[in-house]
């Protein structure tokens, strides 16, 4: 079972890898970290702040861009190009495919994020002059990584699910909904009539709350997360994705291909 | 010469000359669209969402739009200069509803918006930074000295002032800057005391001179309370001013020290009142 997990995900890895797209997102984010250079010049003595706040969004950009191009087309391409086709009628669970992809994407996004990530903090550094406030940055990017592994299966569900269009759209409205959570916050504690709160507050807990991945807006001001804190994210992160996992495996086994 | 080759000619020599005027064209259609826009009028249309608008649709890059903003806000300033009623306001409103952790902005529309727009909306902007960033004492600090400077309004100014003094890593000065305004507020006995207990703590020996100085100078004060009574006890009412108590004996001349204020009493309540 290792075995072909691991043969599924070198192959998404590899598939991904490919992908032009990749290259022109990690382009993008890496503009993004360099136009922090000159942004920096121009902001009235707040060039650290600048560099760090457009390096992490750049470094996250480049997470969800992979997730959105590349991951919603993982299981179409192998439809459209029919080796899907190859595949199901082997001794394979389709579960395993899903970890496989799942595992293949993370690789690609962990290492884009290291080569970003690099580059990000040469540029702290040359800028900063020693490496101090490292740690609560990695920290930063590192929740960030676990948000993105948690879309990623988003992005699996929604592409065994439809076209890659709209798998697309329908993870970008996930992490939408998911980072505008306070709102419904917001609703919950105002609305008074009963039953609409209780429909708020169902959606509430229904849809993933991805704000609490964001320690990007603190740990530039040097606060980071308690580490009971941290523990929640990730617990969090686990038993939602492994909910998406299910409701993934569930659509790929009934999808007829 | 054959046909072919004169109209091939004719073709290259009209397909140049359509280059050199639509090369024309479109260098004159640019400069009659410079000179369209320089007789615009000089108010440039901004547009500025609500801060809460901007807080909601920011989508986890709340800190990447608050630096956006707060660089745009720069190049508004750069561009536009420091006018009154101009956005200013708004776009550090938004910068700082965005990232409330943002020192900078505070400071910033602590020094421009007193003068360019109003000092509450300083103050509004202040109140959310000293909430946010408590280790502050900048952000009350110029805020209280604006209040002084601009408004000359020392309640206020003595509130921000209170509260910047209790911060960590706040310099002695505004202690006696507290004792200051206190006395121009009209409270010179709390303000004796305060300068007293700024000259018998003190380590720095240029703030206990300082500090001497003004208790002083708040004896004169004290010296000229107790003549106005005296001129109240007399003529039934307060004095007009100091040369009232001049002219009816009180005092001999203008106290020395007091040159550089200005002494106001208030003919109804007797107040005395030094700026």
């Amino acid at each position: 079972m290792k075995n072909r997990i691991l043969a599924i995900a070198i192959n998404a890895f590899k598939e991904s890898m490919r992908d032009r797209i990749l290259f022109a997102v990690l382009l993008f984010a890496l503009f993004i970290i360099a136009s922090s250079l000159f942004l920096g010049t121009i902001s009235f003595d707040q060039e650290q702040k600048i560099i760090k706040d457009f390096g992490l969004t750049a470094i996250f950009l480049l997470q969800i861009f992979i997730i959105v191009f590349v991951g919603a087309n993982l299981v179409y391409k192998e439809v459209e190009r029919r080796t899907f086709f190859m595949i199901l009628p082997k001794p394979i669970n389709r579960a395993e495919v899903i970890v496989g992809k799942w595992l293949g994407l993370g690789t690609t996004i962990f290492l884009m994020t290291v080569l970003s990530s690099a580059i990000f903090f040469i540029i702290v550094g040359l800028k900063n002059g020693d490496a101090g406030g490292f740690g609560p940055l990695a920290l930063a990017i590192a929740v960030g990584y676990i948000e993105s592994l948690l879309l990623i299966m988003v992005s699996i569900l929604f592409s065994a699910l439809t076209s890659p269009v709209l798998a697309s759209v329908y993870t970008i409205s996930i992490f939408l909904i998911g980072h505008s959570s306070s709102l419904l916050l917001t609703i919950i504690q105002k609305e008074p009539n009963v039953i609409l709160k209780t429909a708020v507050s169902f959606l509430y807990y229904i849809f993933p709350n991805l704000e609490k991945f964001n320690i990007r807006n603190g740990v530039i001001y040097g606060v980071v997360p308690a580490t009971e804190q941290l523990w929640w994210i990730v617990v969090y992160a686990v038993a939602y994705g492994i909910v998406l996992f299910i409701a993934a495996k569930i659509i790929f086994e009934k999808r007829e291909f | 010469m054959k046909i072919s080759e004169a109209r091939k000619i004719i073709w290259r020599m009209a397909l140049f000359a359509c280059f050199i005027i639509a090369s024309g064209t479109f260098i004159y259609a640019q400069i009659a669209y410079n000179s369209l826009r320089a007789h615009r009028t000089q108010a440039r249309q901004v547009f500025l969402p609500s801060s809460d608008v901007v807080g909601l649709f920011s989508f986890g890059f709340k800190n990447f739009f608050a630096d956006m903003f707060w660089i745009q806000s720069i190049q508004y300033i750069v561009t536009e200069g420091l006018l009154k009623d101009s956005y200013m306001a708004e776009y550090f409103d938004i910068v700082t509803t965005l990232d409330p952790y943002f020192e900078y902005p505070y400071l910033v529309s602590n020094i421009l918006l007193p003068r360019y727009a109003t000092i509450q909306d300083a103050q509004r902007l202040s109140d959310r930074g000293i909430q946010f960033i408590p280790s502050s004492w900048q952000i009350p600090f110029y805020l209280g000295v604006q209040y002084h400077v601009v408004e000359r309004d020392y309640a206020n100014a003595l509130r921000y002032l209170r509260i910047a003094e209790k911060r960590p890593d706040a310099p002695p000065i505004i202690r006696s800057l507290i004792a200051s305004y206190t006395v121009r507020s009209g409270d010179i006995e709390s303000g004796k005391a305060l300068y007293e207990a700024l000259r018998d703590t003190s380590e720095n020996e240029y703030t206990r001179q300082v500090a001497d100085a003004w208790i002083r100078q708040i004896s004169i004060l004290e010296s000229l309370r107790a003549a106005t009574l005296l001129y109240k006890e007399r003529y039934g009412s307060y004095p007009a001013d100091m040369r009232a108590l001049i002219r009816a004996g009180f005092l001999d001349e203008v106290p020395e020290g007091l040159e550089n204020f200005t002494i106001s009493i208030d003919p109804v309540s007797g107040f005395i009142q030094m700026r």
